[in-house]
């Protein structure tokens, strides 16, 4: 027994020994003080198994402690350069924090900055970063928040920065509708990272081969028409019906000139418009114009595989979802059409509608809060950033300005414009003065109001087939008792 | 007799029979996701988990990536769940054993209303008191810190109790001939009475072992920085709304589970002799 | 060797003044060194590590959750509210909806997680079968699986497409394709599978652990006297694995009702479809974190621990442990 265990905790130690050796250099964080106090405990406790396994554990936790430097410290070597912590929950963003840095520090060689970036899992960060704003301590400089989770931010006494002085010198170029997303009471507190417009993408190569033309699809009648014609050819699904998300249908909500509030602001999601927009979609899915997807969301996995291998033909999603078709969906490579998404009648206004997406935020009580400020925009907000974020990640560019920039646009050397058979930004343009918004989306309702559709109506009604006012009803109980007080 | 015979081997092929239908529903997910090891981590966003075996979809690259180095941070989580969970055991099994002894070898007032109190904080879930808890930790500075991940744990209440019906199975005599020798309290637990409860450290070793190895929620709280963070933590990290890293994912599950049955098989003969001796006697 | 323990144990453990300052007040020391060696000072110094940690990371945190239970808590700004958590939550369809799951599952794993594992413990303990290691080691290893990779590898099991293996199961046997974790029922089902496959080895061992405590010559005689497998186990291992039976329950009330990560992997996240998989913690998980409505889930913790602790407190009452700790 007592071999065992002492060459077993002995077994251990080597390990993690050998393991720090596999990390060093790379190990960080520093251990702080309390893990060697630990590993004094540790080695008491242990002390059967002998002297050199418990000398090897503590040189293990020195050796990590010694070994300094945070693997995601990016920017200036200068030891005066403004430090900014940055907390995100994909990794994605920490490529283009780089380069940002490295723009920035190239361009303001007075003021160089330095930015250790953490990624952190997706509920854990935005979770981690209330309690920290709450208490006030623990927050980081400056943090990417999700817009389905940024009103539960601008509640109470705002932890946020204001940023619209900072953000002047670029407002002009910026689609108003993403900054209004994340600003509240005309104060900007987060920058946004793209315009996330919604438009359609047709597999041009499936369609075609089922006689379908594209480009006549000009209305909801007329997608409601090809996606039946489409079905009936070839027995497959066409657009694609979500009821974990929202998108789709606050895109039609916008275009019907609905929202979830009325015009008191008070929640009203049994309103007519909501179940108007509710009908629409499921006269569409009776008509096998829509069909639902598989794992309930487009945007994950089995959403990507059904598209794929052929399932779907059409689908109604914001633009940034060209990184997804370039990473996970390489079987539709030079079949995919980007087109503005039907309208109602001439006198629809809303041609597209911002959804996902995150903000760039500043934390008030930060003390570098002011360059940190300064930097975000640039990084979030200028046309550099508009080309880093289209080039490298897919992502419809927030300054317009960019949009009509041949050296983008025509650019040989996009993966994005490569995949797709026309250009987007062609689209984008063409919609540029109808992206709207709805209200709601900037209430701290909305974070609710989007998890009951989400989890419930949608589910209710496109997959169990209930009653679409009898869902709506109960579904506003539920809110008015949430906001009772 | 002869009759008696023959209801043996039916229930004992009966008896087969359920073993092996209970082993292939335990064994069928584990093998499924050692073959995925084996497979594109896009093959498994197209066709989720299964046990078609396509050799000439079958291949390496996860492993490669594993140990070539690109890995990196999974090693570093691997090591620092190595380092916590060793921590985390050795200083559960010692406080816990010192807290048992108290209960059992001593007479003091109030012992038993303290003893019901650590049955009943062994009934509270944790989630409860985890939100505050963070508020808590982070107030006293003590947030992306090991020390935080291990304190609410320095004294686990099942394992109180266990050591504690164990401890009452040693004669007193053992005590009381410690103390006649001139040894002091504390020299009688730790020379007498510890090497004595050694085949109960494994049973309860192995049961903190594998609730330290696996703990999620919490440390997920308390640790920030990614260079700290603990196998389950990590491998969550690759779970994101922002596009999958299956590769990493199905190949680190698989070996993050290895360690633990290591420890399992190494002490499989003490954990049931100890689970036994402590086991619960009403 | 056995010097070391001591060694230790003074220079680390108990770090009094005692070792450290020397001679300037030896006196008291001395006096308290004599109070620390005593035979009335050891129990308390031997608790002592364990209610400081109880007190500090348990009680202090339970109490502040019991206080904003009773607040509307935002940033900087905590009103006192009276009873508005409690009511509110009286009215909250979606919490009725996580109370209704959360029993559901917890009886559902009630039904098979105690008398299969018992059964299983007994014909083990029988011998009739020979190899039974190797099945007492596979069935403990979902157990040393962390919830993260058991719950991933379940969520790409029940997956919806046909080649997942759930949905090839079914074909195998002529069915079709089934939408595992967006319906209802088998959403429920596919958590009590997880559930299962996780804990069946443990529970088992229990039992095993239970059964060698008794003594072998009740089944001999049994079987001299006739009885069969079945009457052994309903006239002798079931009587007898009482206390076995009762302390397995309680984990298990308590695993159930405690229950969310298992649904947080399988749906990956905390959103399932129709709300198939929200628990009470799922919901006070949602409340505090998701919604930041502190005080809220609060009151929701509050309620839960109420349950838990009456549950408990009944299972100890009615296994007579509070009249036991009283006459010894």
């Amino acid at each position: 027994m007592k071999k065992k265990l002492a060459l077993l905790i002995a077994g251990t130690m080597v390990m993690s020994a050998v393991l720090t050796g596999c990390g060093s250099g790379q190990t960080g964080g520093a251990p702080a003080a309390s893990d060697s106090q630990e590993a004094t405990a540790e080695s008491g406790a242990s002390g059967e198994a002998g002297d050199e396994p418990v000398e090897t554990e503590e040189a293990a936790a020195e050796e990590s402690s010694a070994s300094g430097e945070d693997v995601s410290a990016i920017g200036s070597d200068d030891p005066e350069a403004t430090e900014l912590e940055h907390w995100t929950f994909t990794e994605l963003f920490t490529a283009f924090y780089a380069d940002m840095v490295e723009q920035w520090n190239a361009e303001n060689p007075d003021k160089p900055i330095r930015i250790n970036v953490h990624v952190l899992p997706y509920d854990d960060m935005h979770n981690k970063l209330q309690i920290a704003l709450n208490s006030g301590t623990g927050a980081p400089d400056t943090v990417d928040i999700e817009v389905s989770r940024f009103s539960g931010f601008t509640e109470g006494d705002v932890q946020l920065m204001d940023m619209t002085e900072y953000a002047q010198p670029y407002k002009e170029y910026v689609v108003d509708s993403r900054l209004q997303l994340f600003s509240r009471d005309d104060k900007l507190y987060g920058c946004p990272t793209h315009v996330g417009a919604t438009v359609a993408f047709y597999n041009e190569k499936l369609l075609g081969d089922a006689g379908i033309d594209y480009t006549t699809i000009r209305t909801w009648d007329d997608f409601r028409e090809a996606g039946s014609k489409y079905y009936e050819a070839t027995g497959k699904a066409f657009g694609n019906l979500d009821t974990g998300t929202n998108m789709f249908f606050n895109l039609l909500l916008a275009q019907l000139g609905g929202d979830y509030l009325d015009e008191a602001g008070n929640i009203s999601v049994n309103n007519e418009k909501v179940a108007e927009a509710l009908q629409i979609m499921k006269d569409m899915q009776e008509a096998n114009a829509v069909s639902l997807v598989p794992g309930g969301n487009v945007d994950a996995d089995e959403g990507y595989a059904a598209y794929n291998s052929g399932e779907f033909a059409v689908m109604i999603m914001p633009l940034w979802m060209s990184n997804r078709f370039v990473n996970y969906m390489t079987d539709l490579d030079g079949q995919i059409a980007v087109a503005p998404v039907p309208v109602f009648d001439d006198s629809t206004t809303v041609l597209s509608a911002c959804n996902g997406g995150t903000g760039t935020a500043v934390v008030k009580t930060s003390e570098k809060a002011d360059i940190a400020a300064e930097f975000i925009t640039y990084a979030k907000l200028s046309e550099y950033a508009s080309i880093i974020q289209w080039d490298t990640l897919g992502n419809d560019p927030c300054n317009m300005s960019v949009w009509t920039d041949a050296s983008v646009t025509e650019n040989p050397d996009n993966r994005y414009l490569a995949y797709y058979t026309n250009n987007p930004f062609d689209t984008l343009n063409a919609v540029k003065d109808g992206i709207m918004i709805l209200d709601s989306q900037t209430t701290k309702y909305y974070p609710s109001i989007g998890n009951s559709f989400n989890t419930e109506v949608f589910n209710a009604v496109f997959e169990n087939g209930d009653d679409i006012q009898e869902i709506l009803d109960i579904v506003q109980d539920e809110l008015e008792n949430e906001f009772a007080y | 007799m002869k009759k008696y015979g023959t209801s043996l081997a039916v229930r004992r092929m009966a008896s087969w029979l359920l073993f092996m239908m209970i082993a292939l529903f335990i064994m069928v997910p584990l093998y499924a996701l050692f073959l995925a090891t084996f497979k594109d981590g896009r093959d498994m966003i197209q066709y989720g988990l299964n046990l078609s075996l396509e050799w000439d979809r079958m291949h390496l690259k996860n492993y490669g990536m594993l140990f070539s180095g690109s890995a990196q941070r999974y090693w570093i989580w691997y090591r620092n769940s190595m380092l916590l969970t060793v921590a985390q055991v050795a200083i559960t099994l010692l406080i816990s054993a010192c807290v048992a002894y108290g209960f059992a070898a001593y007479e003091f007032p109030f012992k038993n209303l303290a003893f019901v109190f650590v049955l009943i904080i062994m009934s509270i879930p944790f989630e409860i008191l985890m939100l505050p808890l963070y508020q808590q930790i982070n107030d006293m500075k003590m947030s992306d810190t090991y020390t935080a991940v291990l304190v609410p744990f320095l004294a686990h209440a099942s394992t109180i109790f266990f050591f504690r019906q164990y401890i009452s199975g040693i004669p007193a005599q053992i005590r009381e001939a410690g103390r006649i020798d001139g040894a002091t309290e504390y020299g009688i637990f730790f020379k007498l009475i510890f090497p004595i409860m050694k085949p109960s450290f494994a049973a309860m070793a192995i049961m903190n072992g594998m609730n330290s190895w696996n703990n999620f929620l919490w440390p997920l709280l308390a640790l920030r920085s990614d260079t700290k963070y603990t196998l389950p933590i990590g491998l969550n990290t690759l779970i994101t709304p922002y596009g999958n890293n299956y590769d990493l994912l199905i190949v680190g599950s698989f070996f993050a589970i290895i360690p633990i049955v290591i420890l399992f098989l190494a002490f499989q003969k003490y954990f049931i002799e100890g689970m036994t001796a402590g086991a619960v006697k009403g | 060797m056995e010097e070391r323990w001591v060694d230790w144990k003074q220079s680390t453990l108990f770090q009094n003044p005692v070792h450290e300052s020397g001679v300037e007040c030896f006196e008291t020391e001395e006096s308290m060194k004599k109070f620390f060696y005593s035979t009335k000072a050891a129990p308390f110094v031997f608790i002592c590590p364990f209610v400081l940690t109880v007190v500090v990371f348990w009680l202090l945190p339970i109490g502040k959750s019991v206080m904003m239970s009773f607040q509307n808590v935002l940033q900087g700004q905590d009103e006192w509210i009276g009873l508005r958590n409690y009511r509110q939550l009286l009215n909250d369809r979606v919490f009725r909806i996580a109370v209704g799951n959360t029993f559901k599952f917890t009886v559902g794993m009630l039904l098979l997680l105690i008398p299969l594992p018992m059964v299983l413990a007994c014909i083990i303990n029988s011998r009739i079968l020979k190899y039974t290691k190797i099945f007492k080691t596979i069935y403990f290893i979902p157990a040393l699986t962390s919830v993260v990779v058991a719950g991933t590898v379940f969520r790409l099991i029940f997956g919806e497409g046909d080649r997942a293996l759930m949905n090839q199961v079914l074909q195998f046997f002529g069915g079709e394709s089934v939408k595992w974790l967006r319906l209802r029922t088998t959403g429920y089902v596919a958590l009590l599978i997880l559930a299962c496959w996780r804990w069946i080895g443990v529970n088992m061992m229990y039992y095993i652990a239970g059964l060698q405590n008794i003594p072998a010559e009740l089944y001999e005689s049994a079987s001299i006297d006739g009885a069969n497998g079945f009457r052994q186990l309903v006239g002798i291992s079931i009587p007898l694995l009482k206390p076995t039976t009762t302390y397995v329950l309680t984990i298990s009330i308590n695993a159930g009702l405690s229950m969310f990560i298992e649904s947080y992997m399988l749906w990956k996240g905390n959103n399932s479809p129709g709300n198939t998989g929200l628990t009470i913690v799922g919901y006070l998980y949602r409340q505090g974190i998701e919604k930041n409505a502190m005080g809220y889930a609060s009151a929701v913790g509050i309620l839960l621990l109420l349950v838990v602790l009456a549950i408990n407190m009944t299972q100890l009452y009615l296994t007579g442990f509070f009249r036991k700790e009283e006459n010894v």
